[in-house]
């Protein structure tokens, strides 16, 4: 992923996005990063960005937690999929939620990866590297 | 009982099923008893009836015997006399003989007429009032024969023309008459009588017949009231029935709704309570991170230079810093251990809500085999802690698969955890089946549980006896919790220090419709 991509996090925790924040970076990815703590004004961002053309970042990459206070992350996920712009940005859905219908839903939406929270941090650290790792290798396309 | 099904139904139950022998049952059996002993009269009078109209019979019949037997005797004379003239005409040995038989027969005739109807007294004084006339009779014929036979004709012709056996005969005939006319009268009397009797027979027959139809009528009102008013019942039976299962309806309705919202509650709460752990969890270990850095920052605000030993290594590092990390650590350590475990009970917590959702599949399934299987996964426990699990022969029941599996799973599990140190532990799985169900028992010689503690071990999060064991006490109402929804139950008892045995009903034939109207 080259260091034009920009991490949109939608994320209502702030410990969480704190923590994922922090790994990330320990992972070694420098990218821009944002966060919002609520779907609607994540989408209005992202829908924006989208409007407003080149002279934003021209590839997105989302992280999408599933419990949010406005609306559930799966219709911000159903929402992102349906925008002509926006369909193709990666979704990583990253949530404390394990339930095997949820997954089966949001994959069926279109997310591209979901990842389940870990409670233990160890895990939850190795978890967030290896995703920071992953997002250094993936092709993210362009968004127009 | 009665009370219950009131407040349940809100129906009431006709009282006539209830009461015991009312006044109008009371009724009906005496009117039937009545009608049975009438019957029973009608019967033995017309069979009396019957008796003395036989009687009547008989006697008509001996009458026209008598009657006949006379007129053969007065046959028998008369015939004696033709036989005689016949003879004295023609002097024909065959009138002779024919003469002399029926004279012969004329005697013991009247002898046998005498012998049987010696009763009748007014016969006997008539025939006793002919008997000399007969006697003369045969004499007189007799000796005008020897005349005749001695060869003088004349004699007797002279005998028979003087009319005495003529007179003799007139007698006899006026005697008959009277006689036969006395037999008669009787013989009509006679039948007058029996058409008497015949005619009170028929009466009595009738009666008979009109009381039959009559207590029949009876009998089959009765029926039909019987009838109807059992009808009414069944119907208010049915009534209270169909009440009672909307009744039911309604309480599943609702066991379902509160179960539904149970689980959802139990699946938030579990999920609500995470998010904090995250945080919890992780910035307690960027905190450790942040010890050093911050007391090397604390040590450096001490003093302005660093400690270094003559030979320019560091210095050794400071007690009071050693103890400050201690106590940081020891800190930070139980902050963790409690993380882990509240991670634990709502992962436990999550698991069972989980289950409760499940749809369960009955299928036939050889206990024996699913008992044989679940021991043998558990070999290594068995092997490490010098235990063996025996299986004797299950009855094969209709059951979802992965519930009883778990159920049994948890319970030999157990078994195989709270052993006695000192004795090799010995556990067995019997079952039989009762009726409609399945009843199985779990055995061991382990270290028993309490009386205080054989209920609360169902309970979740609690354990009973000392705690060398791992576990967080959530198997037993995890089995619970599945049990129920099986329609089963399990109870436990123990005697500390011997062994427990786990008793597990479940049913032989399990629908699932309970469970699915609960939790559709």
């Amino acid at each position: 992923m080259n260091g034009a991509v920009l991490i949109v996090m939608i994320e209502d925790d702030a410990g969480h996005a704190r923590l994922i924040e922090k790994n990330i970076r320990r992972a070694g990815v420098n990218n821009d990063l944002v966060h919002f703590s609520d779907g609607a004004s994540g989408l209005n961002y992202l829908f924006r960005l989208c409007r407003e053309g080149a002279k934003r970042a021209s590839s997105i990459l989302i992280l999408l937690d599933l419990n949010l206070p406005d609306m559930t992350g799966v219709e911000v996920l159903e929402k992102l999929k349906g925008e002509e712009h926006l369909k193709r940005a990666p979704v990583v859905v990253l949530t404390t939620t394990d339930d095997k219908a949820e997954i089966q839903r949001c994959y069926d939406l279109g997310c591209n990866v979901y990842i389940t929270k870990p409670v233990d941090y160890d895990r939850f650290a190795h978890a967030i590297r290896q995703l920071g790792l992953f997002f250094s290798v993936i092709q993210v396309p362009e968004s127009k | 009982m009665l009370n219950r099904m009131k407040s349940l139904g809100g129906a009431k139950l006709p009282k006539a099923i209830l009461a015991p022998l009312s006044i109008k049952a009371r009724w009906e059996i005496t009117l039937l008893l009545l009608a049975f002993a009438v019957l029973v009269l009608v019967v033995i009078t017309t069979a009396w009836l019957n008796e003395r109209a036989q009687d009547g019979r008989d006697r008509t019949v001996a009458l026209a015997h008598l009657s006949n037997k006379l007129g053969e005797l007065h046959l028998y004379i008369r015939r004696a006399e033709s036989d005689q003239r016949g003879y004295l005409l023609t002097n024909n040995q065959e009138f002779f003989d024919s003469y002399k038989q029926s004279v012969n027969s004329v005697m013991p005739r009247l002898t046998e007429i005498k012998m049987l109807h010696g009763a009748d007294s007014q016969l006997l004084h008539a025939i006793s009032q002919l008997q000399p006339k007969l006697k003369e009779k045969l004499e007189e014929m007799e000796e005008i024969i020897k005349l005749f036979a001695a060869g003088k004709q004349a004699g007797a012709l002279r005998a028979v023309r003087s009319g005495q056996g003529q007179q003799l005969m007139e007698a006899i005939k006026v005697f008959f008459d009277d006689i036969q006319t006395r037999q008669s009268a009787e013989l009509r009397a006679q039948l007058a009588h029996s058409g008497r009797l015949e005619w009170l027979l028929l009466v009595a027959e009738l009666c008979g017949a009109v009381l039959v139809l009559g207590f029949s009528t009876l009998a089959v009102i009765l029926l039909l009231r019987t009838n109807k008013s059992m009808r009414l019942a069944q119907q208010e039976l049915g009534t209270a029935k169909d009440d009672l299962e909307i009744t039911v309806a309604e309480r599943t309705e609702q066991l379902r709704a509160s179960n539904e919202e149970i689980q959802r509650f139990t699946y938030i709460v579990s999920h609500d309570l995470r998010a904090p752990l995250v945080n919890i969890m992780g910035f307690t270990t960027e905190l450790e991170n942040l010890r050093n850095d911050m007391l090397a920052l604390s040590a450096a605000a001490k003093g302005d230079q660093p400690n270094l030993a003559a030979n320019g290594e560091d210095a050794p590092p400071d007690k009071e810093e050693e103890a400050l990390k201690r106590e940081f650590d020891e800190a930070v350590g139980f902050i963790k251990t409690s993380i882990v475990k509240m991670e634990r009970l709502i992962g436990a917590v999550l698991k069972m809500a989980r289950e409760g959702e499940r749809p369960l599949r009955p299928e036939p399934i050889d206990m024996t085999g699913l008992l044989q299987s679940i021991a043998a996964g558990l070999a290594h426990q068995t092997q490490e802690a010098g235990a063996s699990i025996v299986i004797e022969p299950l009855p094969s029941i209709t059951i979802d698969r992965l519930a009883v599996e778990q159920v049994f799973s948890n319970l030999l599990e157990n078994a195989v955890k709270f052993l006695r140190a000192d004795e090799p532990g010995r556990i067995q799985v019997t079952g039989k089946p009762a009726g409609r169900s399945a009843v199985f028992e779990v055995k061991d010689n382990g270290r028993g549980i309490e009386l205080k503690d054989q209920r609360r071990i169902f309970e979740l999060f609690r354990r009973a006896g000392p705690r060398d064991k791992p576990g967080e006490g959530i198997g037993l109402a995890y089995v619970l919790a599945l049990l129920r929804r099986l329609g089963g139950s399990i109870s436990a008892d123990s005697e500390p220090g011997r062994g427990t045995v786990f008793t597990i009903t479940l049913p032989m034939q399990w629908s699932g419709e309970e469970d699915k109207r609960a939790s559709a």
